[in-house]
């Protein structure tokens, strides 16, 4: 198990490296020149030089990232230049807005898919398979930042049953995290039934249902406990997609996360800010895939006992 | 002579025959899906070539004087802040979706496809380097991605369309290598081999037409995907600039408005769920008929 899991964090180093380049690369791709970014044109050629040496960006491109990644292990991800604090700082002060919506759409989203898809899974083609498919296929057709606007619409202007905008109670929650919780859970549903019938066909169920084992039985503790191998791995990766489309929530719903600090800071280039918001989203997404492998690995003895 | 008529019969043989698409359009005219999916798509496409002549109004026809007027009177969606017809603006924002969902798929395809194939045909050091890229650029979230390459680029159509494209090609890359892997130590490959094919031959002639029928239904599955995500950055501003009509940034200019006038949300939201679920069916049916084992 420790040799599974050693070489899952190695395989994780290039994803590492490959999303700090990428990060460092949004301000120096970017078209114009980044002091002229930062400050804007009308500056002496004294000032500019100063600023421009202050950055490093006197020296070779190279150099000039591994003073980033330098930087970066220090816990120093630069100065706002629109705010004039640490972005370090900022970003923390917006992590749990943040991670609170994305924990409560995975609760949900997973809370629901895992029923309906075992129920739909072992009701295959019945209504009630049907059903799940039918929302499964809506979900994935339906865009989460519509689906927030329609909620929106129905639950916080018309009905008033929460409120518009904002964060702090649960009651700031509920809105944005059903659009992506449901629209995902539909998602994950149509995941979790195939994962189940695959293992409802196996040898070991035959075997089950042959020695008159009951349906729940086989069904909780035979097939459902296989089923979830699968399911485990996909948590892993909703949490990439639930930071992902967290963004759009954030923004419609105005709440003060990583998100919207970040498409703010897009507009109003403050570069530091895209790249620190833009590397805390992403190394959390890789952590989040990391604990999934050590969950898949406590949950499947055949690579504990590897 | 009989080497290049050997040639010929071989790749003959390879070629995909025509009552196999027969047989499979047969199929797919069964399934309700499928059929319901094509007609969005058909829909689709004849609302963006014939756009001047279905709407009404030009996309960028203002009327003060009719500024958030609901669906009716002369405006069968109604009209947004500008007064400008709904209707028309939607009809007009399908050749944005398709122009965005195709190009950009055609690219991520191309990259895809050269990518794959190198890795999986020659194998070794070049596929170690292409794979290992593939994955990095498979484990990154597709929309924080799209958004890194537009905070680069800078806002606008363009910069959506190569930021999908850029974030869309590791799954073509993946699917091509797989497919070359198994293919290339068929029989009829080793026998081009033999005959003396170019490699490119090989590849182009050979390999490529028997890895069609996965790559057409992961094309198709590709495309509501761009389609989404133009739809989301535009949302958020950063793709289409107005006037502009995309269906992404009429919501994000209706966005204000949605208390008094929902509709300019709600449709252009609507016509992106239908599209993408007529790509979605018609995809679903594709993919089950090419391959019933993939069914569940």
């Amino acid at each position: 198990m420790l040799f599974y899991l050693i070489k899952r964090i190695i395989s994780k180093i290039p994803i590492l490296f490959g999303m700090t380049i990428i990060v460092f690369l949004i301000l120096h791709l970017a078209p114009g020149d980044p002091v002229d970014m930062i400050v804007g044109p009308n500056v002496t050629p004294e000032v500019y030089q100063n600023i421009r040496t202050q950055l490093g960006l006197d020296k070779p491109l190279i150099v000039q990232y591994f003073k980033f990644l330098a930087n970066i292990f220090q816990g120093n991800l630069g100065e706002s230049i629109l705010q004039g604090r640490p972005v370090l700082e900022i970003i923390k002060e917006r992590i749990p807005v943040t991670f609170t919506l994305g924990i409560t759409i995975l609760i949900i989203s997973f809370g629901l898919a895992i029923p309906a898809g075992i129920i739909a899974a072992i009701n295959r083609n019945t209504w009630k398979d049907y059903l799940c498919m039918s929302g499964a296929l809506l979900g994935m057709s339906m865009p989460t930042f519509w689906f927030g606007l329609l909620l929106l619409y129905f639950f916080a202007y018309k009905l008033r049953l929460f409120p518009i905008s904002g964060y702090g109670t649960w009651k700031h929650l509920v809105l944005p995290a059903l659009a992506m919780g449901l629209t995902d859970a539909a998602i994950t549903a149509r995941m979790v039934r195939s994962s189940m019938l695959e293992i409802i066909r196996q040898d070991y169920i035959r075997t089950a249902r042959s020695k008159g084992l009951a349906r729940q039985v086989i069904i909780y503790q035979h097939a459902l406990k296989n089923a979830l191998i699968p399911i485990i791995t996909l948590l892993g990766m909703k949490i990439g997609w639930v930071l992902g489309g967290s963004v759009f929530l954030e923004v419609i719903f105005s709440r003060p996360g990583i998100g919207r600090l970040m498409i703010n800071a897009i507009f109003a280039r403050d570069y530091p800010v895209v790249q620190g918001a833009m590397l805390v989203l992403t190394t959390s997404i890789i952590l989040g895939n990391m604990l999934a492998d050590l969950l898949y690995a406590v949950i499947d003895p055949r690579i504990r006992f590897d | 002579m009989s080497v290049v008529n050997d040639q010929i019969k071989l790749e003959e043989e390879t070629l995909i025959p025509a009552n196999r698409i027969f047989d499979l359009a047969k199929r797919l005219l069964k399934n309700k899906g499928a059929v319901l999916g094509l007609f969005i798509i058909v829909l689709l496409f004849l609302s963006a070539i014939f756009a001047p002549l279905i709407a009404p109004y030009s996309y960028q026809a203002q009327s003060l004087s009719k500024m958030l007027r609901p669906p009716g009177q002369g405006h069968i969606l109604g009209t947004d802040e500008f007064g400008r017809d709904m209707f028309s603006r939607i009809v007009y924002g399908s050749r944005i979706s398709l122009l965005v969902g195709f190009v950009t798929v055609g690219i991520s395809l191309v990259i895809g496809v050269v990518l794959g194939a190198l890795a999986g045909y020659y194998g070794g050091l070049l596929d170690y380097i292409i794979s290992g890229l593939t994955d990095i650029a498979w484990s990154f979230p597709r929309n924080l991605l799209a958004i890194a390459f537009i905070a680069t680029l800078g806002p606008g159509l363009l910069s959506v369309m190569l930021a999908v494209a850029l974030i869309s090609w590791a799954g073509f890359a993946r699917l091509i290598r797989g497919q070359f892997l198994s293919l290339k130590e068929q029989e009829f490959v080793e026998a081009a081999r033999v005959l003396g094919m170019s490699d490119f031959r090989i590849i182009f002639r050979h390999i490529i037409p028997n890895a069609l029928a996965p790559i057409i239904v992961l094309t198709t599955l590709e495309v509501p995907k761009a389609i989404i995500v133009e739809a989301s950055l535009s949302f958020l501003g950063l793709g289409a600039q107005p006037p502009t009509p995309s269906w992404g940034s009429i919501m994000s200019s209706g966005r204000s408005y949605i208390a008094m006038a929902p509709w300019v949300v709600i449709f252009p939201g609507l016509m992106v769920m239908i599209v993408v679920l007529g790509f979605n069916l018609f995809g679903d049916a594709l993919r089950d008929s090419l391959d019933p084992r993939l069914r569940d």
